[in-house]
């Protein structure tokens, strides 16, 4: 376990390099000044409070997940590119290790920008209410168990892709869990929608992860409660799914000549 | 009789290409001796880093088995006694030395507690001392080879395996890397040297082998290599200003009246002693034998390259 560590905090550090926290600043500025921005042209109208907390987790939604798709997808293609995986390969470590650290190390930037675009929208609106929302960060939590999991597909793809095919077909997971199953059934059972296609839909939708489900900000936005252990269970299930998309990825990365 | 560090049994292995399957190694029997330096040498696509590959575990053989000092190639007894110094790496170089050589030797498994020492221990050994703190980034390409060999050896390994180290670096360079390999092997280390640069195989290993179309061309000592080939140049004065006598060798006149022959090195003695009473002085006598090179040149010819 050390050394699956040691490994993550090279690529963690790595991964800082490549100076993508640069961009969480700046959209943590943005968030910063959102709900004053948008308060200022309210023209009385006392909707700011939910403008900016569904423009803003929405920023954080697609942003953290767009962050985690390319951090993931482009890791270990980079590292057999530049070779610097073999000095590390030729080590008494397993390749699940390896996977391992590369994915611990994805999901630590990940969750460093969730959580402080979170604090950043959480504080510049609880300044306005004078009351602390601290529900953007059950949102934002369900966006980084999302992320979380598309890291791991997109890590497990990278092991027999390249990273732009390894991104694309992990954005393509993303788009096909995110829909909601009725939606799809909707829009390929109207006019022009064939049988098959339904049903290759419906296939992959029930493959896939279910990623609707970590859907919150409706909810929460519109004041639903949520309820008791969701979130337990939305842990339990991301954990499954990285699980098998680590597993999976370890598979097909032994076969796979360097 | 020194026992082997590493043996190639047969080995094949191919690649799945556009162009179609190319045979990358077709059936590669070779014996590495324990405590040796052993150079590897191969035109480009000879099957040079196949081999290597194959022997650090990272790829598989399709047939065919390699072993290191008993243990299978690719598993984790044999991974833990390899040091691996790739042809071209580029470390992460915004590590200081220090820092990238101690997560090396704690995926090599050192306990925690020694990793300071063995790291101090490894760059003092390949002369960077001086340099722990600095970032890889400010580093010469030179020093980087040192480093390289620091993370190779930090983890105690029996068998140092080596990819065209002295590659792309100036003669000064070169050279202090090949010291530094003969105190290695002075230390115990087995190292396996590739090199497209044969006068530095020739310089330091003592056993090796030509690889070429993924066949073995020949191996052995240097000089069961090169041994066949040896010849003497031998130079005389006679005492009456004529030729020789004798039938050992054909003698040539030089331009400053003394006799000049090349024969044999076996022969040598032989022809000394039937030039005695006829030979003021030996002028010249030396030893010369066909490079490596030259071997080279004649076991990979380049129109068999070609015509596959």
């Amino acid at each position: 376990m050390t050394a699956v560590l040691r490994l993550s905090r090279l690529y963690f550090l790595g991964k800082v390099r490549q100076q993508v926290h640069l961009a969480t600043l700046f959209l943590g500025v943005i968030l910063f000044m959102l709900p004053a921005y948008v308060n200022a042209f309210s023209l009385g109208v006392n909707a700011f409070e939910k403008i900016s907390k569904d423009f803003g987790l929405t920023l954080i939604h697609y942003f953290g997940i767009g962050l985690s798709i390319l951090l993931a997808s482009s890791s270990i293609p980079n590292d057999i590119e530049k070779r610097s995986v073999y000095p590390i390969l030729a080590r008494p470590l397993n390749r699940s290790q390896y996977i391992t650290a590369h994915y611990l190390a994805t999901v630590a930037i990940s969750a460093m920008s969730f959580f402080f675009l979170a604090g950043c929208l959480c504080l510049s609106m609880s300044a306005l209410t004078k009351a602390w929302e601290l529900n953007v960060f059950t949102v934002v939590f369900a966006s980084f168990l999302q992320a979380a999991i598309v890291s791991a597909i997109c890590i497990a793809f990278s092991t027999f892709a390249g990273s732009s095919l390894a991104a694309t077909l992990g954005t393509v997971v993303f788009l096909l869990g995110s829909l909601p199953g009725a939606l799809m059934r909707f829009f390929l059972a109207g006019k022009g929608g064939s049988n098959l296609m339904l049903i290759v839909a419906t296939l992959l939708k029930a493959t896939l992860p279910n990623l609707s489900i970590f859907a919150l900000k409706e909810p929460i936005l519109s004041g639903q409660a949520l309820p008791s252990n969701y979130l337990g269970s939305l842990s339990a299930y991301a954990i499954g799914w990285i699980a098998f998309s680590i597993l999976f990825a370890t598979v097909l990365f032994n076969r796979r000549d360097l | 009789m020194s026992t082997a560090a590493v043996k190639f049994e047969s080995v094949k292995k191919t690649y799945k290409s556009r162009q179609g399957r190319i045979e990358a190694l077709k059936g590669l029997d070779l014996v590495i001796p324990e405590g040796q330096i052993f150079g590897f040498a191969g035109p480009n696509g000879a099957g040079k880093s196949t081999s290597i590959k194959i022997l650090v575990g990272l790829i598989r053989p399709d047939e065919g088995a390699v072993t290191v000092f008993g243990h299978p190639s690719g598993s984790k007894a044999a991974k833990s006694l390899i040091g691996f110094l790739p042809e071209v790496t580029l470390y992460h170089e915004f590590m200081s030395a220090k820092e990238l050589l101690a997560i090396h030797a704690t995926l090599s498994g050192i306990p925690a507690n020694e990793i300071a020492g063995k790291c101090e221990e490894a760059l003092e050994r390949v002369g960077l001392s001086d340099r722990v703190n600095y970032r890889l980034k400010e580093f010469s390409k030179g020093m980087k080879q040192r480093f390289g060999i620091a993370q190779a050896i930090v983890g105690n390994p029996k068998l140092l395996v080596l990819d065209e180290l002295t590659s792309g670096l100036d003669p000064k360079a070169q050279a202090e890397l090949l010291t530094l390999l003969t105190e290695l092997k002075a230390q115990g280390l087995t190292i396996f040297f590739s090199s497209h640069h044969l006068r530095e195989i020739e310089k330091i290993c003592d056993s090796v082998a030509i690889i070429h179309q993924g066949t073995l061309r020949t191996s052995g000592t240097l000089d069961e290599v090169l041994g066949e080939d040896v010849t003497v140049s031998l130079k005389v004065m006679t005492k009456d200003g004529q030729e020789p006598k004798g039938e050992l060798a054909q003698w040539r006149r030089d331009s400053d009246g003394g006799f000049l022959t090349i024969i044999k090195k076996s022969e040598t003695l032989a022809l000394i002693q039937s030039l005695e009473g006829q030979v003021e002085r030996i002028h010249n006598l030396e030893t010369r034998r066909q490079s490596l090179e030259e071997i080279f040149h004649r076991m990979t010819p380049k129109e068999e390259a070609e015509k596959s």
